[in-house]
């Protein structure tokens, strides 16, 4: 069963017809909705939805509708900015910028080694560009520092899929919310960041008499649909999903059959859970136990369950250890490669998967072992470069790149499609970092980024340039270009080229190591790279791609259309040769050896770990009474810059507000629209108070990226720069935080621009 | 001989780290049981026991070159842990678990030393430098 009914949604503005549509997929978020783009003149006129695509029918959500305006926006950059002896940005040509960055890049080389440099990759650029960097960063320049803002999203979701399945890749897809008789949303506000999907959960629900649990410490609107809420208490989603594995264990409803044949280390998981009754899991987590109760009941008697997770679990404290819960009670009652059932991991942007497919960040490409010697050589040998000038290890992730630019490790910074001013963190440390290192920043827009750097280098964007991308549910998708870039700018793939060009790199043979000089040339050579790899690709080209409205991985003469769900032979990469990383210890994030790992002996058999409920980092206490979670309303996205892309969408986003429960409110004295001051230990800001019930008492919700960023993004002025320790994904769901009144003119004016105080006594940044 | 002790000693010394920053920044509140400061006795503890391993496993060169490889998986989480937790933990001084840590890493560091020996009795210096220099494992 498909999604089969159709809604043709479009947002086009042209007074005198259309001169031709143009095959595309929305590039907003890791939907992957198709879309044709309208094209009137050389001028992109409006989007209109695909309904031939399996994924959206037709249907664009708010975001997806807006975001050709963008394309237009009067504030484009023309042309690129060099940072002058006065300190400014002036405008320069083409051959200045670049000649200056491959200097720079040389000479960084000649004097402190590759690993003065790093990488930080944004989440909109396209498999091609982000294959060719993969290909650049560790076989021309040899350096170890390349991450993504993917690393903000999606690292959780790698990491626990990685930890109990031996690979990344969603196993369930979208077809799977058509016949679930349970859709559990854990940490997800669908209603608002994917509504798209939502509306999916909905139709079908109706149709199949399902159930829908929503798993959030607010009462989101999602929330106000489900058949169930639970909130738990931010940071206790591994005792949660303790408890739902107590009662299914305790109820019998475990496929035992399955967990034999096809899982290792149940006993633990088994033992540990038995720790987490009902009652106990209420004390932590606050959510009442027949609540809990009800929701074991469903879903350990339903025959399918899909649950969908977001940055809810991702973007907390041990995020890995209970998305791999979660992993783990799909295998124990064998809900997983069946119609229906499986983990659906819907975080990111939508570059986020294209990029680890190819080594953009973390392991290398086609998700190769970066610590398997047998794997190096393989991508040396299909590379033609010299094992031994292959980095070893996994990539340093972005919090430690900082740390590393504190201790003045690392002196370059070259940033693409991405504003890490705004999307990390402790912005005040950030900031302050980014001004310490030779900053390169490619965008198509002024940013916050972009003020703090040395040289900018305008892109082409979404519809002014070619190549593919992966959506959460594996289906790679073709972005055809629509019209030429304005002020003839060059895509992010040109301007790799161009470097690697004049930086002179080759291959052991001497010819030069990127032979390639299109996008689709370069996709051809990532067909032959990613052969046999969990994510094959060799049996896609752009027009079987296009003719079938987007393919799902592995895609190869076994599965020469794609392949909808993983696993369906319970069979898992866990083998020591197959496995994408030997692991790393749950709790302390340690990694493994291979030696560890062969003792296991998973061999094809998924890996089930027992974690215990740890209280997290960055505790409350009497100074910081408050936790504070940000997240994402329907018009923004992880990445800061995107938040800032179609006008349409920045009117929506004009200010930022701060939630309060109803009975905090009243302690405080606070009215709804009367200003508060928020301090954590990184800085303080204030912002106009919105009174709500949906927030639990001693809970604060801030949005992510409010408006413009310029003087308003305030969250992660607050937010915590720690990370999970597997994943080292930030968790900016958990801040402690305290709060006070103020008048307007002690903290912020009324007009809306609000302004952030630095902290006097910070003593880090 | 030198440059396998003097690696040794980087580790010992993050590890050193971890305890002074410990000292300065943990609350007893805060070190309940979970926190980062039981991630870093984890972590030692483990570098310790792969210390203890090593020893017994001196003639068997596998063993030593995976206990090794711990060892140092550890240091880099430590040294990791020891970035990460002065922004996130408050400011108070819980001498208990100062004194705990300390020990610990006195132990540490003791057992780290004699491993070195059995190390580069093992391998010759040139290639225990390879087996725990970063850039160099896996290969």
């Amino acid at each position: 069963m498909a999604w089969e009914t159709v809604r043709e949604d479009l947002n086009i503005y042209s007074l005198d017809g259309i001169d031709r549509y143009v095959y595309s997929i929305c590039s907003f978020c890791a939907n992957g909705c198709g879309c044709y783009i309208a094209v009137k003149g050389n001028k992109i006129a409006g989007v209109l939805g695909n309904a031939g695509c399996p994924v959206n029918r037709g249907r664009l959500c708010p975001r997806g509708r807006s975001l050709w305006q963008a394309n237009s926006r009067a504030d484009r950059l023309s042309s690129p900015l060099i940072r002058n002896s006065a300190g400014t940005l002036a405008p320069a040509t083409w051959e200045q910028a670049m000649e200056l960055v491959v200097n720079r890049i040389r000479r960084q080389l000649r004097r402190e080694g590759a690993d003065s440099l790093a990488f930080f990759l944004g989440g909109r650029s396209l498999l091609e560009e982000y294959y060719t960097i993969s290909k650049i960063t560790r076989a021309g320049i040899g350096t170890h520092h390349v991450d993504a803002s993917a690393r903000l999203c999606t690292a959780s979701a790698e990491w626990s899929l990685i930890e109990n399945f031996g690979c990344e890749g969603a196993p369930a897809c979208q077809e799977d919310l058509d016949q679930a008789e349970v859709v559990v949303c854990f940490g997800h506000n669908p209603q608002a960041t994917n509504t798209i999907l939502f509306e999916r959960v909905l139709e079908h629900r109706g149709i199949n008499r399902g159930k829908l649990i929503v798993i959030d410490p607010r009462q989101s609107n999602s929330a106000s649909f489900a058949d169930l809420s639970l909130h738990p208490r931010g940071g206790t989603n591994v005792a949660l999903m303790n408890g739902i594995i107590h009662l299914l264990i305790k109820n019998g409803w475990i496929d035992r059959e399955f967990i034999e044949s096809h899982t290792i280390g149940y006993q633990n998981l088994s033992s540990t859970a038995a720790w987490y009754p009902p009652e106990a899991v209420q004390e932590i987590t606050g959510v009442p136990a027949p609540d809990l109760e009800q929701a074991a009941a469903w879903i350990g008697m339903s025959r399918s369950t899909i649950t969908i997770l977001g940055q809810g679990v991702y973007q907390t404290p041990d995020a890995t250890a209970a998305a791999s819960l979660v992993n783990a009670m799909h295998l124990i009652t064998g809900k997983i490669g069946k119609p229906g059932s499986g983990p659906f991991p819907v975080t990111g942007q939508p570059g986020s998967l294209s990029n680890r497919e190819v080594g953009g960040a973390g392991f290398y490409p086609g998700f190769r072992n970066c610590n398997n010697p047998g794997h190096l050589e393989e991508i040396a040998s299909l590379w033609n470069v010299d094992t031994s000038t292959l980095p070893v290890g996994e990539q340093t992730h972005i919090m430690k790149q900082l740390d590393l630019i504190e201790e003045g490790r690392i002196k370059l910074l070259w940033v693409t499609s991405a504003s890490p001013a705004v999307s990390l963190p402790n912005h005040s440390r950030v900031t302050n970092l980014l001004k310490k290192v030779f900053l390169i920043v490619q965008d198509p827009f002024p940013s916050a980024t972009t003020e703090l750097a040395d040289v900018v280098l305008p892109v082409a964007m979404w519809g002014e340039k070619e190549g593919t991308m992966t959506s959460a549910e594996r289906r790679v998708n073709l972005l055809r270009q629509a019209v030429p870039p304005p002020f003839g700018l060059p895509s992010c793939l040109e301007i790799m080229l161009d470097f690697a060009a004049r930086m002179g790199f080759k291959d052991r043979d001497g010819h030069p190591l990127i032979a390639y000089s299109t996008p689709e040339e370069a996709f051809n050579e990532w067909r032959r790279v990613s052969w046999g790899q969990p994510c094959d690709m060799s049996g896609m080209t752009y027009e079987k791609i296009e003719a079938l409205g987007g393919i799902q991985w592995p895609c190869n003469d076994q599965h020469p259309l794609g392949c909808v769900r993983l696993y369906a032979d319970g069979h898992f990469s866990t083998g020591v040769d197959d496995a994408e990383s030997y692991g790393r210890d749950i709790m302390t994030g340690r990694q493994q050896t291979r030696s560890e790992f062969e003792k296991i002996k998973a061999g094809g058999r998924a890996l089930i770990h027992a974690v215990n409920f740890q209280p997290p980092l960055g505790a409350t206490n009497t100074e910081y009474p408050f936790l504070l979670s940000t997240s994402k309303p329907g018009y923004q996205a992880e990445d800061g810059a995107e938040a800032t892309y179609p006008s349409e969408l920045q009117t929506a986003a004009t200010e930022s507000y701060v939630t309060i429960h109803p009975d905090d409110a009243w302690r405080h004295g606070i009215a709804p629209g009367d200003l508060v001051r928020l301090s954590s230990r990184r800085g303080n800001v204030c912002l106009a108070v919105h009174v709500s019930a949906a927030v639990q008492p001693g809970m604060l919700f801030i949005p992510v990226f409010p408006g413009s960023v310029h003087g308003k993004q305030v969250a992660n002025e607050l937010v915590l720069d720690a990370w999970d320790r597997v994943s080292k994904q930030p968790m900016f769901k958990h801040t402690a935080c305290k709060l006070e009144k103020v008048n307007s003119q002690d903290g912020g004016d009324s007009s809306g621009q609000y302004s952030t105080v630095a902290d006097s006594d910070r003593q880090f940044g | 001989m030198a440059n396998i002790r003097q690696l040794l000693t980087l580790i010992a010394n993050s590890a050193e780290r971890a305890t002074s920053m410990g000292g300065k920044l943990v609350t007893l509140q805060d070190a309940r049981p979970n926190s980062a400061i039981g991630l870093l006795m984890a972590l030692l503890q483990e570098m310790q026991q792969c210390s203890l391993d090593g020893a017994e496993a001196a003639g068997q060169p596998d063993r030593l070159r995976n206990d090794l490889e711990i060892i140092y998986r550890c240091a880099e989480e430590i040294q990791e842990l020891t970035g990460m937790l002065p922004r996130c933990l408050p400011e108070q001084v819980p001498k208990t678990l100062v004194n705990t840590l300390q020990a610990e890493i006195a132990s540490t560091k003791r057992l780290l030393y004699r491993m070195a020996t059995l190390v580069t009795r093992a391998f010759g210096a040139r290639e225990a430098l390879l087996i725990i220099t970063p850039g160099f494992q896996g290969r």
